[in-house]
């Protein structure tokens, strides 16, 4: 199946010459394969994000198995409307704006949010792409946990996935200037929490 | 664009994310379970279809008898039918 150029509308660049690691299709490519019904490219997308997508999940969530629902969805819409995926943002924007959405039900369905459980943050065994929890980074994690649920998405889409502010606002559907301003507030309560000096 | 310069904060930041647990190896073996079920759901779905149009229609054919006139047409329609409109409803 040949698949359009991936150049996108938001400034993001999903993936040079929608190469993958190593000679692997490209998201793009993978998306377009997903379309159509490809199996073995909807294990390859699955792969490439779905630790992302579980700790974005479980960062918002505080509960790692509403984390392995909303991940499920996800991926189950995912492999659903891949034809609707049109490149105009990402593959990561596009995912991640999905994610955001199967996130929101959860959170909706909840009467009162649920603190970010330890058992969450604790996991089980380190994995391969897991790193160990020292006591300082389990103190920024505490002070991540401190926050809102709208701060801590919008760190973790900036800070961890690296998007830009347009790519940040396209996931959350919110303007450019919330995402701006979300941050600004989440860095600032951060910094005082940890006792890091932060410029006002 | 990034929203900032990469800075001592956002560095702790991704560093402590970067510690959170991965998705648990059993997920991606749920979710081809889920694949499936709805897959099979869905591939069921024409069969299911003819089934409930003729139920249906026969439900209205008997709610045209005279005395049947009072009662609901769902009400006529059985209940294992019924128990398939969520199903439509989300495809």
């Amino acid at each position: 199946m040949s698949v359009r150029p991936t150049t996108t509308t938001d400034g993001a660049l999903p993936n040079a010459m929608d190469q993958g690691p190593r000679g692997a299709p490209g998201d793009a490519r993978l998306v377009a394969l997903v379309a159509a019904a490809d199996r073995e490219a909807f294990r390859l997308l699955y792969e490439r994000y779905a630790d992302r997508l579980f700790r974005y999940a479980v960062l918002r969530l505080g509960d790692a198995a509403a984390a392995e629902d909303a991940v499920q969805e996800t991926f189950l819409a995912v492999w659903k409307d891949a034809a609707a995926y049109e490149g105009r943002s990402s593959v990561s924007t596009w995912l991640f704006g999905i994610a955001h959405h199967k996130v929101n039900a959860v959170v909706r369905g909840r009467a009162r949010e649920t603190p970010l459980a330890g058992e969450a943050l604790a996991g089980d065994e380190p994995g391969p792409d897991r790193e160990e929890p020292s006591d300082e980074r389990l103190r920024v994690l505490a002070a991540i946990r401190s926050l809102t649920e709208e701060h801590r998405e919008v760190l973790f889409l900036a800070y961890y996935q690296g998007l830009g502010v347009r790519e940040a606002a396209a996931v959350c559907g919110i303007p450019e200037g919330t995402v701006k301003s979300r941050l600004h507030h989440a860095r600032r309560m951060l910094a005082e929490r940890l006792g890091e000096g932060e410029p006002t | 664009m990034r929203p900032e310069p990469e800075d001592h904060l956002e560095r702790m930041v991704r560093a402590a994310v970067q510690t959170l647990p991965p998705a648990p190896e059993v997920l991606w073996a749920e979710l081809e379970g889920r694949h499936r079920a709805r897959a099979q759901t869905e591939s069921e779905m024409p069969a299911v279809a003819a089934m409930c149009l003729a139920l249906a229609a026969s439900a209205l054919a008997a709610a045209l008898r005279p005395g049947d006139w009072a009662r609901r047409p769902l009400d006529l329609i059985p209940s294992y039918v019924r128990a398939w409109l969520p199903a439509f409803r989300s495809t």
